[in-house]
């Protein structure tokens, strides 16, 4: 059975297209060095959620997660006096969260923790049962999908999905070339959709 | 931004499998971690205390080398003996004794002209030709005599008050141990310069400015025609010279004593 559902109907999560933000997260940052709370704090709005769930899904942890989250922007705010915007922010940023992530593994090496965590979820009233039963199916085989693949794929997918990089700022951030991210996203992407569509039963 | 999703744009992406993220993943931050990462920025751009107090370090050196000049000049410094200042005043009396006339003639006349408009226009010449008045030089003898210093001024003029402030007197904390000291520094003097005592007009310059009662000790023992006459006596007169501190004279009255009386069994001079 194809999972044809419209998942994002009653997410809530905002959608937008590809636009630079006004203003821009390299103008914030420099504001920010230059003694400019409020900018830091307009681009940590913009960033903490989609950051949290990066790591979130990495860590498979909150209590990890919420670690190497605090852990990022700390190197964040500790490298304003050095930033310079020769890259994208979201570049940046998401590249010190893939090597605290790194540095998260090394250190724990026994990482084992298991994210069991139900996505908050809350059904529409006049959805029908079957529906919802089918929605929260769907959703635990991505996420077992997601779970199940390689850290690379993750990491690929994360970054395309969470940060919205392109295969070329992806590849900036995981120290790859172009053809390597893409791969690894082309995979990633098929092992999920192998997944949603799997029939019910398989689970 | 990142918060809002934002749809890939080439062939590796999937619209079914972002739409079946975007609904599995609406985790948002802690708000423990907002505040806590919000909290850390506010305190970076806060100046920490070592930055506020940095200007003290230079001062704090500053003082440091300031204090090490001040002791190293203080200990390398060469000592002043308590007895210069005294010395050097003693110094200034036998300069004043050298040249009394000039001195008087200087300091009443500073004083005279000083005066000089509260006086009536009759005694200003007078004054005044006496005050420029060159002082023709004393006679020996008259050098060798305690001279007062109201004894250079006319008797007329010696009633008049502005001479009596105008006369140079001697401080009444100018005591006898200041006459001993007065007395050191003068034969110091005398010896270093090799003059005769007999012609050295300081001892009139002391005599004059020493108190009554200091006068007697300022006197230099001398050993004159009568101590000479006999061996005694001039044995006598020598050991007043040592006990002065004059070794040097007692030594060749020593000399003298001995070859004027070859018989006469001269004891050694106790140095």
């Amino acid at each position: 059975m194809s999972y044809a559902l419209p998942l994002c109907s009653t997410t809530g999560v905002a959608y937008a297209p590809r636009m630079e933000p006004n203003p821009a997260d390299s103008a914030l940052m420099l504001r920010y060095k230059d003694g400019d709370i409020k900018a830091f704090e307009t681009l940590y709005r913009r960033h903490n959620d989609a950051l949290y769930r990066y790591l979130l899904r990495h860590c498979r942890h909150p209590d990890s997660a919420e670690d190497v989250f605090q852990e990022v922007w700390g190197k964040i705010i500790k490298a304003r006096e050095t930033y310079r915007p020769t890259a994208k922010f979201t570049t940046f940023l998401y590249r010190v969260a893939h090597n605290c992530f790194i540095d998260h593994i090394r250190r724990n090496k026994r990482h084992t923790h298991t994210l069991d965590i139900e996505p908050d979820h809350q059904p529409d009233p006049g959805e029908p049962p079957e529906t919802i039963v089918e929605r929260s199916l769907a959703r635990r085989r991505l996420d077992a999908a997601l779970r199940d693949l390689p850290d690379e794929q993750r990491d690929a997918f994360l970054l395309r999905e969470e940060a919205g990089l392109t295969l070329d700022e992806i590849a900036a951030v995981t120290g790859t070339n172009r053809e390597t991210t893409k791969s690894r996203l082309r995979y990633a992407v098929n092992k999920l959709r192998a997944a949603i569509d799997e029939p019910a039963e398989a689970l | 931004m990142t918060n809002e999703r934002k749809t890939p744009d080439d062939s590796t992406s999937d619209e079914l499998v972002t739409q079946a993220y975007r609904d599995l993943a609406n985790e948002q931050a802690p708000q423990r971690s907002d505040d806590a990462v919000l909290r850390a920025a506010a305190k970076a751009l806060r100046p920490p205390y070592q930055r506020s107090i940095l200007w003290t370090r230079p001062v704090a050196w500053a003082a440091v080398v300031a204090i090490c000049l001040a002791i190293t000049l203080q200990v390398t410094q060469v000592p002043v003996p308590n007895d210069v200042p005294a010395i050097m005043q003693m110094q200034e009396a036998v300069d004043y004794r050298e040249a009394p006339e000039k001195t008087e003639q200087e300091s009443t006349g500073r004083q005279l002209l000083q005066d000089a408009p509260a006086r009536s226009d009759d005694q200003e010449p007078a004054l005044r030709s006496r005050a420029t008045r060159p002082l023709s030089p004393a006679s020996p003898e008259q050098d060798l005599q305690p001279v007062s210093p109201e004894e250079h001024f006319e008797p007329a003029l010696r009633d008049q008050p502005v001479l009596q402030e105008a006369t140079p007197t001697m401080p009444a904390e100018f005591e006898m141990q200041d006459a001993d000291m007065l007395q050191r520094a003068e034969d110091m003097v005398r010896l270093q310069s090799g003059d005769n005592k007999e012609s050295d007009p300081a001892a009139v310059g002391v005599s004059a400015y020493a108190p009554a009662g200091a006068s007697l000790s300022l006197e230099v023992p001398v050993c004159n025609e009568d101590d000479r006459q006999d061996p005694q006596d001039w044995l006598a007169c020598i050991v007043r010279l040592e006990q002065a501190g004059l070794a040097e004279e007692a030594t060749l009255e020593r000399d003298q004593l001995g070859e004027t009386f070859p018989d006469f069994v001269v004891p050694a001079s106790p140095e």
